[in-house]
């Protein structure tokens, strides 16, 4: 078995009681690439991030990670791949108990042996990154929708990750901040550098955003290629999809 | 809806013991600890006195009148003081804190888990057991007692105040016999249930908020049924405690 990906998914499944949710998922991802899985609402794209973060365990299958197999590794094996792993999740998941500086400090915390006046420097150098500035000492619960997800930008990249993974990114933002934080994505991809996957269903963001895209549906995926290869799709789920157009 | 009941039962031992076993290791994160200790302790001193002063001048009530009609108003304080070190103080303590503090910590950590704060703290390496659930259950396992020893002398002043000011009593006859009665033992006993509460409103706080449902909704339901939870837990745990200690630890 050769694996030429940086991350790369064999025949995952995973399902819920009865409910199948991912029933063999193969993906590769390459080493720096934007890679975008799109799928309806519902699809199990969530459940499919879930897993290549380690938050769920796959039914079958296997995930890779530098060659290695990741998804049965123990606790501790983890602690070290999530040094190299950085999630933004969907709703930013800021902790609303500390403010923004202590957010983004949080990783850094537990996984470095910064100093705090390294730990304080690097926090604001992320936040300048994410185009936010003067803004450490602010409670999460008076940030804005798209500040926060820039926050959560920003504490993610603070430890210069090698995979960032987003959930919906863009999704619930106004089409403006929809095209900061998609700009913001590109940028982090380049300057931290690192690969990253993004789960979405938002066209727009995927046509200016990925390298490669992916398509799941009922719980496989059934076309992968270039953002252009995807348009001219002859696949008619896919077309549909892009389309726009009902069942 | 049994199987429902032990199911749960299972998860919240399995939770605490993870709890345990995360302190043994020394995996505990202390950071927010001290925190959690005026929440729970200083931040419910209000209403654990009020609680506590009136249910001592109720008891100090009833207990006056009974004796009264016995021609023998002396006995008061004896009879007060232990009923209220042994039982009513650290139960009602237990109750207001469960409704306080369990209902607080279901609604916190219920939050965080469907805003994916959860999923948040183990991409970070933080061990939400080690991080959230242990530093609460030992917070509370320590200042329920703390709470519960303060209720007692409030409550005792309480009863003081209703049968020597109000009622008359005689002011050494009062405090002879409550200490003539009441031993260290009952006190000690109080403190030993107020321990187990402690853990029980913990334990259920924050299983509640860990395993809430999507949304506002599933948050207020973790609320509301840690609170429930926790106060049915407590009284069947004090009738035990009633039928255990007085065999296992005095002999
Ligand atoms: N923990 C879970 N337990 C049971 N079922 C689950 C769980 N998580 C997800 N599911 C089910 O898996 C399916 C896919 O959910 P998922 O959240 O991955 O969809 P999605 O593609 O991310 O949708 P959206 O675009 O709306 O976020 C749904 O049917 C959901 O009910
Ligand atoms: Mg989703």
């Amino acid at each position: 078995m050769d694996i030429k990906g940086l991350v790369e998914v064999k025949g995952l499944w995973k399902k819920f009681g009865g409910n199948e949710v991912l029933r063999g998922v193969d993906l590769r991802i390459m080493d720096g690439e934007i890679f975008v899985v799109i799928g309806r609402s519902g699809v199990g794209k969530s459940v499919l991030l879930k897993n290549l973060i380690g938050l769920m365990r796959p039914d079958r299958g296997e995930i890779y990670y530098k060659g290695r197999e990741i998804s049965r590794a123990s606790q501790r094996e983890w602690k070290k791949i999530r040094k190299e792993f950085a999630v933004v999740f969907q709703h930013s998941a800021l902790f609303d108990s500390m403010n923004v500086e202590d957010n983004v400090e949080f990783g850094l915390k537990r996984m470095t042996r910064f100093s705090e006046n390294e730990m304080r420097r690097r926090a604001r150098e992320c936040l300048s990154m994410v185009g936010l500035e003067g803004i450490e000492n602010m409670k999460v619960s008076q940030l804005s929708g798209g500040m926060k997800k820039r926050v959560a930008i920003a504490r993610a990249i603070a430890l210069s990750p090698k995979v960032i993974f987003y959930d919906e990114p863009t999704t619930g933002l106004d089409p403006i901040m929809s095209s900061i934080i998609t700009e913001l994505i590109k940028r982090m991809n380049r300057e931290v550098p690192s690969t990253s996957l993004i789960i979405t269903h938002d066209l727009k963001f995927t046509f200016q955003a990925a390298s490669t895209v992916a398509m799941l549906h009922h719980g496989r995926i059934i076309e992968v290629g270039k953002p252009e290869e995807m348009m001219r799709s002859e696949n008619p789920i896919v077309k549909r999809f892009i389309e726009g157009t009902p069942e | 809806m049994i199987s429902g009941f032990v199911e749960e039962l299972g998860a919240i031992f399995v939770l605490v013991w993870k709890a345990i076993a995360a302190f043994f290791k020394g995996e505990g994160e202390w950071e927010g600890i001290v925190k959690q200790m005026v929440s729970i302790g200083v931040e419910s001193v209000p209403v654990v006195t009020l609680t506590t002063a009136f249910s001592g001048m109720v008891l100090a009530l009833n207990s006056y009148i009974g004796f009264s009609r016995l021609g023998a108003i002396q006995y008061t304080g004896s009879v007060v003081g232990i009923s209220l070190v042994k039982e009513l103080i650290p139960v009602l303590t237990g109750i207001v804190i469960a409704g306080r503090v369990g209902a607080a910590m279901a609604a916190e950590i219920g939050t965080m888990k469907v805003s994916e704060q959860i999923d948040a703290l183990y991409t970070l390496n933080a061990d939400p057991i080690s991080y959230l659930v242990l530093p609460r259950i030992i917070a509370a396992v320590f200042m329920v007692p703390v709470l519960t020893l303060y209720g007692d002398g409030i409550g005792l002043i309480g009863a003081y105040f209703v049968s020597v000011v109000l009622m008359g009593v005689n002011p050494s006859s009062f405090t002879t016999f409550l200490f003539m009665y009441m031993e260290p033992w009952d006190i000690i006993t109080g403190l030993i249930k107020a321990l187990s509460f402690g853990a029980i409103i913990a334990a259920i706080g924050c299983y509640k908020g860990i395993s809430a449902k999507e949304g506002a909704e599933g948050v207020g339901k973790a609320t509301t049924s840690s609170v429930v939870n926790s106060s049915i837990t407590i009284l069947i745990i004090d009738f035990i405690w009633g039928k255990i200690l007085p065999w296992t630890l005095r002999g």
